[in-house]
C-alpha cells in the first residue's frame, strides 16, 4: 500500500541492486567486529539511508523496522525550550539536528548524552545467539552538512567521549561542509549515484512485479532526466503509471513543477534582456523562494538551464559570474538581491555578447 | 374479558427493571442468527451527571433517562384450564432511550 | 541651547585675540591668566581648554597668523608639557598645571566674582536687589515694537548687547537682564505676526470660532467669504488645507471637535496655538512632552483643563487645551482623548448614573510626524492641518525686521543662506543669529556655511529619503519637500534603517523609466551594490561588528549617482520582502504539519528537504488516478488497486480530504494543504484533478482506513508485546504502552470476541475494504421517529 519506492526497497545487504562490492564489503565491516563512527555521503537519491538501514538490520536484526516518532524536549542555558521530532527503535535513534536551526549545538549535546549514558541492557540478552556483545546504540545523524560549525566542533568532542556505548552514522550530501575533524574521526563510506543502466535496471524490475508493460525508451527517458536519482526515478515511473496506462513509448515524462518553473524561467532570461523582464524573472524568482526551494539549487538548475542555450564564447564567463553570486549569496543573508544580481549579469553579457555579434556582421 | 393478574409476591418487593429503549437493530455479523443466544451486547453506563451511555461495538450512544408515563408492569402468562391469569414479574417506572445517532469509538488516536 | 557648542579653538582664538589687546604684564603661562575684562566664565574657558590638548597646538598656528604676534616655537611657550598621542597618530603636548598656577589663577580672578557669590553681600541686600530687578523687568514691554525702551532701560554697569563682547564660553541662557531668548523676544503677540501661511491661520481661526456656539454660547457666523485668490493658489492651498466641516452636531460642538496641527519643527505651529486662542478669547492650557502623559495624569488634565475654569485668571476665560508633542504621549492616553470626543453614548436613560465625560473645549494637539501608527485613530477624528513651510522670503525678511531691531549687521544673501540651511525653521534661526551677534555682531555669509546649525535630529520619513535619492534637485526653488540631494548619506542616516531603505531601493529601482538604455551598464551594478550591501550586512549580524554600519549608506548615495533623474520616480514601496517570508512562513507550516503526519516508517525514509522537492511532486500526482467511477464498489479491479494504492499512499503520509466551504460551494482539501506546496501558477498540471464525488469517496475510505489502522496497531503491538517480552525493560523512555481497550470512563472493556479471533477470522477481516468489525454484534441505527408506529393487537394473541 505504499509508493514503489518503499514497496520494492531492499531491506538487506545482500538485495541491494547496485554497487554490490561496497554491500559485501559492509557487511563484512559488521560481522568483523567493531563497527566504527561512519559518514555516509553521497548525492541525492543514491541510496545512503537504505543501506544505512540494512546495515542496522544486519547489526540488530528486524527489530530496528519497527519504529516510532518521539518529540523530545530540550532546554537551552537561556531556558528556551526546543522540541525536535526523533525517530526511533529498540536499538538505533535517527534525529536531524538542523530542523532547530541555530540551536543544532544544543540538542547534539544533550541528545547524545541522553543516549549514551543509557545502557541498553535489553540488547545484550536478545542478540544470545551472536558471540559478540552488542552493547551500543547508534544515532543516525542527517544533514550534517547543514550543522553550524559550533554543532560540529560539539560533535566531535561527543563523539569521542561517548565511543563506547553509542555509535554514530553521519548522513550529508557532501563531505566539504563537515570539519575535517570528524571526517577524521569517522570512515567515510561514498555511495556514488547510480549509473542509467542500473537504473533501468531496477525500473524493469519493478515494472515486472507490478506486472506493468514498461517499453525501453520510456525507461531511458526516466532514467535521464532523473540524472542518477534513483528515489525520484521510481517515483517518476509511478507517476506516469498513474497518469496513462498503458505506457507509450513517446510518453511525457513528468517533471516536478519547480524544474518547470526554472526551465520556463531561463526560457525567458532568454528571450528578452530589458528591465521589465528583470522584474517578471525578479518576481518568479521569489514565487521559487516562497515555495522553499533552496536557493542554492535554483541557482544550479538555472544555470544549467541558461547554459544549455548560450554561446560557448561567454559560457565560462557565465559560469564564473554565477560562482561569484553564489557565493557572496552564501555569505549574505538575502538570496533574492544575489538571483537577481546575477541574473541581471546574465542579461548584460549577453546584450554585449549581441551588440558585438551584430557589429561583427556590419 | 376478565384477566387476572396474580401477584405473588409481596408488593414491596416487586422487582423494578427498567427498559433500554434502542432506536434500531442489534444485527449480529454472520448473519441472522438471532442474538439471543446469549452474546455479550454491549454495556450499559451512567456518567456522573446522570447520562446514560450505551456502548455496541465500536459504537457510543448518549441517551437519555424517561420515566414512563404509566408505569408497566411485566407479567407471565400462566395458562391453565380455568384461564389465562399473568403473574406479576416485574414493574418498570422509567426507560432509558438511545434516540441519537451512534458515535464510533477510535481507541488509538495518534499523538501528535 | 546647541547651536551654543562651539569649536573650542574658536573659544580660544578669540582668547588670543583678546590677549594681544590686553596689558603686558601677563604671566608667561596663557591659562592662568584672564583680562581684567573677561567675564566671570574664565572658569569656563579653563575647562573648555583641558578638555582638547589637540587643540593647544592649533592655537599656535592660528595665533601665527596674526600679524601682531610673532611665530613662536610651541614648547619654550609653556613651562610644563608631556605629549600625548592623539587618536589620529599626531603628537600633541598637553600643558600641564602645577597647584601653584591653580591658586594663582584663582586669585586672579577679577571682581566681577563680586556678582557670582552671593554670600558675599548680606542677604538682605540681595534681597532687595532682586525686587528692583523684578520691578524693572515688569515695566520694561516686551514688544518688538520699541527696542529703544528697553535699551534706555538698563541700568549702568551692565553693558549694552551689542558691544559687550564677553570672552570665553558663553552661556546663553544665563539670566542677564534683557538677555531674553530671541524666539521668547519675538514671539508673535498678535495674529498679523504669525509667520504661518494666511489662509492656514484663518482656517485655524475658523475652526475656533465654531466653539463658539458650545462655549460662549454665541451664534456662529458664517465667515466672510475668502478674498479669490487666483485659481492656482486656490488649487495650490486645496491641495493641503483640509475641507472645514462648518457643521455643528447635536450639542453645539463642531462636528470635527479636535485638530491636528502638524509639520516640521520650528514653524511656529505652537505659537499659532497659543496666539490664536488668545485671540478667540480663550486661556491656553497647555500639557507638553515635560508633563506626565500618563493615561491617569492625562485624563484629570484634560477633565480638569476642560471642565474647570481657572481661578487664578481674572478674566475668567475658558479654557482651551494645547496639547503639544503628541506624537509622543503613550497610545493609551490619546485613546482617553479620543473617548472623551466622542459624543454622548446611546444611554440616555441613565444619565444619571454616568455622567458622558465629554469635550466642551476646543483641544489643538501639536505633533511632527502625523503618519505615525500612534496617531492613526486621532487622525481618523481629527482636522489634520499639514503646516507647510514657512517661506523664505517671509522668514528673511522677518529676520532682517529682527536684526534690525537689534542693530546687528547682515547680509541678506546670508540670510537666505541661513533660512535654506536651517530648512525655514524660524526657532533656529533666530537662536543662531542671536549667537552669532553674541559671539561677532554681524552675520556673514561665511558665518552661515560654518555654523553647525540645521542638522536637527528630525526623522526623515522613508517616502522622503527615497525621493531625495530618486530626483535630481532644482536648482531654482526648495520645494515644500525637503531633499537634500548633496547630502543622500546624511539623509539616509537620518532615517536610520539600512535594510529598509535598501529593500526600498531594490523595490523602485527595476521601474525607473529611462532604465532600457543602460541595461548593460547600471542594472548590473546596481545590483552588485545591494549584494554588497547584504553582505555587509549579514557580517554585521554574524559578529556583531557595528562599526560596519558606517558603509550602510553609501549604496543609497550611489543609486543616487545612477538613478537619479529629473522626472518623477513612481516609488515603490511594497515590500515585496517581506510578502515573500509571509509567503514562504505559510509554506514552512505546512511542510512542518505534512512531516509531524507522516506514519514512523515513513518519515523513516524522508526528512525535511528532499522531499518536498523530490517526492511530494509526484505524490501529488500519484493520489489523484483517473477513476471510472466515484462509488466504491463500482471500480473495477484495476481501478481498484490504483485507488487502494493511492490511499494506501495518502495514510502513509497522513494526507487527508477536508471539507471546506470556500466561495460558498464546498469542495474538498488536502490537508495538510500540499497543493499549495507543490503547485507554481503558470504551470499547468500534468495531472487531472479529482471531481468532487471521487474526493469524498477517498475521504471516507480514508478516515474508515484511519480507524481500522488504529485498531491493527493495537493488535500488531499486543502481538508483539507477547512475543518479544523480554525487550520491555529496555531504559529508553517511552515505550508505547499497551493499548489495552478502555472505555469512555477509562475502564477496561472486556472484548472477549478480540482475543478469541482466530487467525484465519483476522487475515479475512483485514481484505474487507468497507467494514470495520472486530465484534460480532453491532448496531444499525435507524433514522426517523418511532411515535408513529402502530402494531395491531388482538386479545387472542394476549390470551
Amino acid at each position: 500500500m505504499a509508493l514503489y519506492v518503499d514497496k520494492y526497497r531492499p531491506k538487506d545487504l545482500e538485495k541491494l541492486d547496485y554497487h554490490k562490492k561496497q554491500a559485501s564489503w559492509l557487511k563484512g565491516l559488521v560481522n568483523g567486529g567493531d563497527l566504527p563512527h561512519l559518514l555516509v555521503y553521497g548525492p541525492s537519491g543514491a541510496g545512503k539511508k537504505t543501506r544505512i538501514m540494512a546495515t542496522l538490520k544486519e547489526l540488530f536484526g528486524s527489530g530496528v523496522e519497527r519504529l516510532r516518532i518521539e518529540q523530545q524536549v530540550f532546554t537551552t542555558q537561556s531556558k528556551k525550550k526546543i522540541e525536535i521530532r526523533t525517530l526511533s527503535s529498540n536499538y538505533h535513534i535517527e534525529v536531524n539536528p538542523s530542523d532547530v536551526g541555530i540551536q543544532d549545538r544544543v540538542v547534539i549535546q544533550e541528545l547524545l548524552k541522553n543516549i549514551a549514558q543509557t545502557q541498553n541492557v535489553a540488547v545484550t540478552a536478545v542478540q544470545d545467539d551472536k558471540e559478540r556483545k552488542k552493547a551500543f546504540k547508534v544515532v543516525i545523524l542527517t544533514e550534517v552538512d547543514r550543522l553550524s560549525r559550533d554543532a560540529q566542533h560539539a560533535l566531535r568532542r561527543t563523539m569521542e567521549k561517548y565511543m563506547q556505548s553509542c555509535r554514530l552514522i553521519l548522513v550529508c550530501n557532501s563531505t566539504t561542509k563537515v570539519i575535517p575533524a570528524i571526517r577524521s574521526r569517522c570512515l567515510g563510506i561514498r555511495v556514488p549515484a547510480p549509473s542509467s543502466s542500473e537504473i533501468v535496471g531496477i525500473l524493469n524490475y519493478i515494472a515486472k512485479k507490478e506486472s506493468l508493460n514498461l517499453p525501453q525508451e520510456l525507461a531511458q527517458k526516466i532514467a535521464q532526466s532523473s540524472t542518477g536519482n534513483l528515489r525520484k526515478a521510481i517515483l517518476m515511473l509511478e507517476a506516469c503509471r498513474v497518469k496513462q496506462y498503458p505506457f507509450s513509448a513517446d510518453q511525457d515524462v513528468i517533471l516536478p513543477d519547480w524544474e518547470i518553473y526554472i526551465r520556463d524561467t531561463a526560457n525567458e532570461i532568454i528571450k528578452e534582456q530589458t528591465p521589465q523582464k528583470l522584474f517578471d524573472v525578479r518576481q518568479r524568482l521569489y514565487e521559487l523562494l516562497s515555495h522553499l526551494v533552496p536557493p542554492q539549487l535554483i541557482f544550479e538548475e538555472l544555470l544549467q538551464r541558461l547554459l544549455e542555450k548560450t554561446d560557448d564564447s561567454i559560457k565560462g564567463r557565465i559560469i564564473a559570474e554565477a560562482a561569484l553570486y553564489e557565493h557572496r549569496m552564501h555569505l549574505g543573508s538575502k538570496p533574492i538581491f544575489h538571483l537577481e544580481g546575477f541574473v541581471a549579469k546574465y542579461m548584460a553579457v549577453y546584450c554585449e555578447y549581441q551588440e558585438e555579434a551584430a557589429a561583427m556582421f556590419d | 374479558m376478565q384477566l387476572l393478574i396474580k401477584c405473588a409476591m409481596e408488593p414491596a418487593s416487586i422487582p423494578e427493571w427498567g427498559i433500554v429503549e434502542l432506536q434500531g437493530d442489534i444485527k449480529h455479523r454472520e448473519g441472522e442468527e438471532s442474538p439471543l443466544n446469549d452474546l455479550h451486547v454491549g454495556d450499559l453506563h451512567f456518567t456522573k451527571d446522570g447520562v446514560p451511555v450505551i456502548l455496541i461495538g465500536h459504537h457510543v450512544l448518549y441517551g437519555k433517562v424517561v420515566n414512563l408515563a404509566s408505569p408497566y408492569m411485566v407479567t407471565k402468562r400462566v395458562r391453565s384450564e380455568k384461564g389465562t391469569s399473568f403473574e406479576v414479574q416485574a414493574v418498570i417506572k422509567s426507560k432509558v432511550v438511545f434516540r441519537t445517532r451512534p458515535k464510533p469509538i477510535v481507541t488509538n488516536v495518534a499523538k501528535k | 541651547m546647541e547651536d551654543m557648542e562651539e569649536e573650542p579653538s574658536d573659544t580660544l582664538t578669540r582668547e588670543d585675540e583678546e590677549e594681544e589687546e590686553a596689558p603686558a604684564g601677563r604671566s608667561v603661562k596663557r591659562l592662568a591668566s584672564p583680562t581684567p575684562g573677561c567675564s566671570s566664565d574664565s572658569p569656563d574657558a579653563k575647562r573648555v581648554r583641558s578638555e582638547s590638548p589637540s587643540g593647544d597646538l592649533e592655537i599656535d598656528l592660528d595665533t601665527s597668523t596674526h600679524e601682531e604676534v610673532p611665530p613662536v616655537p610651541p614648547v619654550t611657550r609653556w613651562a610644563n608639557v608631556f605629549p600625548v598621542r592623539t587618536r589620529d597618530g599626531r603628537l600633541s603636548l598637553v600643558p600641564v598645571r602645577s597647584t601653584n598656577s591653580i591658586e594663582a589663577s584663582t586669585e586672579s580672578v577679577p571682581s566681577n566674582g563680586e556678582k557670582l557669590s552671593l554670600l558675599k553681600k548680606p542677604f538682605w541686600d540681595v534681597f532687595l536687589e532682586a525686587e528692583a530687578e523684578l520691578e524693572r523687568l515688569r515695566q520694561v514691554p516686551v514688544s518688538h515694537l520699541d527696542t529703544s525702551a528697553e535699551n534706555a532701560a538698563l541700568p549702568e554697569g551692565y553693558a549694552d548687547v551689542e558691544e559687550t563682547r564677553p570672552g570665553g564660553h558663553r552661556d546663553s541662557r544665563e539670566q542677564r537682564p534683557n538677555d531674553e531668548l530671541w524666539t521668547e523676544k519675538y514671539k508673535p503677540k498678535s495674529f498679523r505676526d504669525l509667520l504661518s501661511d494666511a489662509a492656514l491661520n484663518r482656517m485655524v481661526l475658523q475652526w475656533l470660532k465654531l466653539w463658539d456656539a458650545c462655549v460662549f454660547n454665541k451664534e456662529v457666523k458664517k465667515p466672510p467669504p475668502v478674498p479669490q485668490e487666483t485659481n492656482e493658489r486656490k488649487r495650490f492651498f486645496q491641495r493641503w488645507l483640509p475641507e472645514l466641516n462648518m457643521e455643528l452636531d447635536k450639542s453645539r460642538r463642531p462636528v470635527q471637535p479636535v485638530v491636528l496641527v502638524a509639520g516640521p519643527p520650528g514653524l511656529g505651529k505652537t505659537t499659532l496655538a497659543h496666539v490664536l486662542a488668545r485671540h478667540s478669547g480663550y486661556n491656553v492650557v497647555e500639557l507638553n512632552a515635560s508633563d506626565d502623559r500618563s493615561p491617569e495624569a492625562f485624563r484629570s488634565a484634560l477633565e480638569s483643563a476642560t471642565q474647570m475654569k481657572s481661578v487664578l485668571d481674572k478674566e475668567c476665560r475658558p479654557n482651551c487645551l494645547v496639547i503639544d508633542e503628541i506624537d509622543g504621549a503613550p497610545s493609551q492616553s490619546i485613546a482617553v482623548l479620543l473617548n472623551m470626543l466622542k459624543p454622548e453614548p446611546a444611554a440616555e436613560g441613565k444619565s444619571k448614573k454616568r455622567k458622558p465625560k465629554v469635550l466642551t473645549r476646543p483641544v489643538i494637539c501639536i505633533c511632527n510626524d502625523p503618519w505615525g501608527p500612534a496617531l492613526r485613530q486621532l487622525r481618523q477624528n481629527a482636522i489634520l492641518i499639514q503646516v507647510p513651510s514657512i517661506q523664505t522670503q517671509r522668514l528673511s525678511a522677518r529676520l532682517q525686521n529682527i536684526l534690525r531691531r537689534e542693530r546687528m549687521k547682515y547680509d541678506s544673501a546670508a540670510l537666505q543662506a541661513l533660512a535654506e540651511k536651517t530648512g525655514n525653521d524660524i526657532r533656529s534661526c533666530l537662536s543662531t543669529l542671536q549667537f552669532l551677534h553674541s559671539r561677532k555682531g554681524a552675520v556673514s555669509m561665511t558665518d552661515v556655511t560654518a555654523t553647525n546649525v540645521g542638522n536637527k535630529d528630525t526623522q526623515q520619513t522613508l517616502g522622503n529619503v527615497l525621493h531625495g535619492i530618486f530626483s535630481k534637485p532644482r536648482e531654482t526653488q526648495t520645494s515644500g519637500r525637503r531633499a537634500r540631494s548633496s547630502d543622500i548619506p546624511g539623509l539616509v542616516q537620518s532615517f536610520g534603517d539600512y535594510e529598509r531603505v535598501n529593500q526600498a531601493l531594490f523595490d523602485t529601482y527595476i521601474s525607473r523609466q529611462g532604465l532600457d538604455s543602460e541595461m548593460t551598464s547600471k542594472v548590473p551594478l546596481s545590483s552588485e551594490w545591494l549584494c554588497f550591501a547584504d553582505q555587509v550586512q549579514s557580517v554585521i549580524m554574524s559578529t556583531q561588528n557595528y562599526s560596519l554600519m558606517a558603509y550602510g549608506s553609501f549604496t543609497a548615495a550611489r543609486f543616487h549617482t545612477m538613478h537619479a533623474s529629473y522626472r518623477p520616480t513612481k516609488l515603490v514601496m511594497n515590500n515585496s520582502h517581506v510578502e515573500n517570508y509571509m509567503k514562504s512562513q505559510k509554506m514552512k507550516h505546512h511542510l512542518s504539519s505534512l512531516l509531524s503526519s507522516t506514519t514512523p516508517s515513513m518519515a523513516a525514509q524522508y526528512s525535511g528537504s528532499n522531499i518536498l522537492l523530490e517526492v511530494l511532486p509526484f505524490v501529488f500526482g500519484i493520489i489523484q488516478p483517473q477513476l471510472k467511477s466515484s462509488n466504491v464498489q463500482l471500480l473495477n479491479d484495476e481501478d481498484r488497486t490504483k485507488f487502494r494504492a493511492a490511499t494506501g499512499v495518502m495514510s502513509a503520509f497522513g494526507l487527508m480530504f477536508q471539507q471546506r466551504h470556500i466561495e460558498g460551494r464546498y469542495s474538498f482539501e488536502l490537508e495538510p494543504n500540499i497543493e499549495e506546496l507543490v503547485r507554481f501558477p503558470g504551470i499547468e498540471q500534468s495531472f487531472t484533478p479529482l471531481t468532487y464525488a471521487a474526493k469524498l469517496m477517498f475521504s471516507r475510505t480514508l478516515e474508515l482506513q484511519k480507524v481500522r489502522s488504529s485498531e491493527d496497531s493495537v493488535t500488531s503491538t499486543v502481538r508483539a508485546k507477547k512475543v518479544t517480552k523480554s525487550l520491555a525493560q529496555v531504559s529508553k523512555p517511552a515505550i508505547q504502552p499497551e493499548r489495552v481497550r478502555k472505555d469512555f470512563f477509562g475502564r477496561v472493556i472486556k472484548k472477549k470476541s478480540l482475543s478469541d479471533e482466530s487467525p484465519s477470522q483476522q487475515t479475512e477481516r483485514e481484505q474487507e475494504e468497507a467494514k470495520s468489525e472486530s465484534y460480532s454484534v453491532y448496531y444499525r441505527f435507524k433514522e426517523g421517529f418511532s411515535n408513529a408506529v402502530r402494531k395491531n393487537l388482538k386479545i387472542k394473541q394476549i390470551l
